[in-house]
C-alpha cells in the first residue's frame, strides 16, 4: 500500500511515500525513483523491516507541486513493477528463443571449423556434414539392400566411372 | 555534512563512488557500518551544505539504480 505522508518541514518543498516492499520489489523503487531525479532530490530509507520510504525534494527550478508529483512517482512505480513482472514470466520464453536463434545463426560448421578441428584416429573418420555417404545408402529403401527407388537417377557404372 | 544510507538498499560501491565524485567539493569521510553508510564531510567555504546534501544522496541513488540487475 502507498501511503503519502507530507513531511513536517514544509520549507524545505519535501514529501515523504512510504512503500510496501511486498508489493514493489527494490528494483522497482529505484527504477522509478532514478526517473525523477531530473526534478527531484531523491532519498531512500527504511523506516521498518519490509518498508521503504521515499523522500522527495523538489528541485528550485520546478515548479510542479509535491503532490503531483508524488502522484507521477506512483503511476511510474506501478509501470515499473508490472514490466519487470512481465519479464520475469516470460524469461524461459526469451531464454529459449535467443538460444535457438543463436543456434541457427550459427549454421553448420564451415571448411575453417573443419580444418581447425582436432582429428585423431577417434575422429578421423567422423563425417558431422554427412558427406561421406554412398549413393546407394543415400537412396536406398528401408529393407532393400543395394536397390536404388524408381525415381532415383542411376548410379554410374564402372563404365562411366573410368571415362571420367 | 552528513548523510546515510541504508546499507541495504544501496550499494556501498554506489555510495563510494559517489562520494570520490563529490571530492573536490571538499573532504569526505565514508563509515560503513553493519546497517547503514554513513558520508561525513567538510565542504569548501561558499559552497551551500545542504544542497550538495542532496546531491550526493541524488548521485548516489543513480549509480545504486544503474547497478540493479535490471537497470
Amino acid at each position: 500500500m502507498i501511503v503519502a505522508v507530507p513531511s513536517s518541514n514544509t520549507t524545505d518543498h519535501s514529501l515523504t511515500v512510504e512503500l510496501d516492499e511486498a508489493l514493489f520489489p527494490k528494483d522497482a523503487i529505484f527504477g522509478a525513483a532514478y526517473t525523477f531525479i531530473d526534478r527531484c532530490y531523491m532519498h531512500l530509507e527504511r523506516p521498518a523491516a519490509g518498508k521503504v520510504s521515499v523522500r522527495f525534494t523538489r528541485k528550485e527550478s520546478v515548479e510542479t507541486p509535491l503532490e503531483s508529483l508524488a502522484g507521477d512517482f506512483e503511476n511510474e512505480l506501478l509501470g515499473q513493477a508490472w514490466r519487470r513482472l512481465i519479464v520475469e514470466e516470460n524469461r524461459q520464453l526469451i531464454e529459449e528463443v535467443t538460444s535457438r536463434a543463436v543456434a541457427g545463426a550459427a549454421g553448420p560448421p564451415g571448411l575453417d571449423d573443419l580444418l581447425g578441428m582436432d582429428i585423431d584416429d577417434d575422429s578421423a573418420f567422423e563425417d558431422p556434414l554427412g558427406i561421406a555417404m554412398s549413393w546407394e545408402e543415400k537412396y536406398k529403401k528401408k529393407g532393400e539392400v543395394g536397390e536404388a527407388p524408381a525415381g532415383a537417377p542411376a548410379a554410374p557404372n564402372d563404365e562411366e566411372k573410368a571415362s571420367r | 555534512m552528513e548523510v546515510s544510507f541504508d546499507a541495504s538498499l544501496y550499494s556501498r560501491a554506489a555510495v563510494a563512488n559517489a562520494v570520490e565524485a563529490f571530492a573536490e567539493l571538499g573532504e569526505f569521510h565514508v563509515e560503513q557500518g553493519d546497517a547503514h553508510i554513513i558520508v561525513r564531510g567538510t565542504l569548501q567555504e561558499g559552497l551551500d551544505e545542504r544542497l550538495l546534501t542532496l546531491e550526493l544522496a541524488n548521485y548516489a541513488l543513480g549509480l545504486t539504480a544503474e547497478s540493479q540487475p535490471s537497470g
